[in-house]
């Protein structure tokens, strides 16, 4: 994968976020309606699939995907969205999922980070400290 | 011996009694002696001696004096070879007596050296038996260890397993919810 690519990636990526600093449809969609207007297909496939990736990191890096084992509150979601928007400097918008492995407890990923404090996970931690 | 001296008398022709020279001639005239067969008889014997003494007697008396020097060259070489004998006798007594001793003392520096050899050799079957039970035990002890290990993670996996399911099964509602309202507590501040 030649650098250029990347480097061209981290331009389209950065004119992909709207006033807000989060990554917008219409941007996204303006960018490759213009790429698959102005290039071959060929040679526009290497470039699409690293932007591809890109943008699920963008997005990703804008979504707080909480998942909980039983009844989560309902302020909860606002409130983890307002925590983690502080936290990184970006808006950040919850997305709710039930997760019955987690027994009890949250788990909240925001792009690479996981934060988790359920009972899975801390079952987890004590077999590794028992072994 | 009176022959004899009128023998000579006539010889040397010196002038004799001739008194007494005619009476011995008379007298050898008497029992027969010629004086010219005497003399020829005399020189004839005279050759005959000189000639056997010449070619019969001083080559066998040459042949004798060989013979003795044969004899006595034979003899000194007897002794000689005695002697000879004698000191080789004594000179394969001395390096008999020597190889004895020399095979005596490589006789025991091969038992001392078979012994440091063989005390060498005993050592290193101990240090070898010691290596290996030691290497036993380490090996042992880490087949122990790792059984420990491998007992503790899996009565850990299925302590954790059993837990997970009777939380699973036992909490209750209002339970997993304080629980999660607690986590989002704990997440969020």
């Amino acid at each position: 994968m030649p650098a250029d690519i990347h480097a061209e990636v981290r331009r389209l990526v950065a004119l992909s976020r709207d006033a807000t600093g989060a990554v917008s449809d219409e941007r996204v969609r303006a960018i490759l309606d213009t790429l698959t207007a102005t290039r071959k297909p060929a040679a526009v496939r290497p470039l699409l699939k690293v932007f591809h990736a890109a943008v699920r990191r963008e997005i990703a890096k804008g979504e707080a995907r909480i998942e909980h084992a039983g009844a989560l509150p309902p302020t909860a979601p606002a409130h983890f969205a307002a925590h983690f928007s502080k936290r990184y400097g970006r808006p950040v918008r919850p997305v709710v999922s039930e997760n019955a492995a987690l027994i009890a407890g949250v788990r909240v990923r925001v792009g690479d980070d996981v934060f988790d404090a359920s009972i899975r996970n801390a079952l987890d931690r004590l077999a590794a400290g028992l072994a | 011996m009176q022959a004899t001296y009128l023998f000579l008398a006539a010889v040397t022709n010196a002038p004799p009694d001739t008194g007494a020279f005619a009476q011995v001639g008379a007298l050898l005239s008497r029992f027969g002696v010629n004086w010219p067969s005497f003399i020829a008889a005399v020189v004839n014997f005279a050759l005959v001696a000189i000639v056997l003494y010449w070619f019969a007697f001083r080559p066998l008396l040459k042949t004798l004096d060989e013979r003795n020097a044969r004899i006595a060259d034979g003899l000194r070489f007897s002794d000689e070879m005695k002697a000879k004998l004698a000191d080789a006798e004594k000179l394969y007594a001395e390096r008999l007596n020597a190889a004895a001793a020399e095979a005596a003392d490589l006789a025991r520096e091969a038992v001392a050296r078979a012994k440091i050899f063989e005390e060498r050799a005993a050592q290193e079957a101990i240090a070898k038996a010691n290596d290996i039970l030691r290497r036993a035990d380490a090996q042992l002890a880490h087949d122990r260890e790792q059984m420990r290990a491998e007992l503790r993670t899996e009565v850990a996996r299925l302590v954790v397993e059993i837990t997970g399911k009777v939380l699973s099964k036992e909490l209750s509602a209002d339970e997993r919810a304080r629980f999660t309202a607690a986590a989002t507590t704990e997440i969020t501040n």
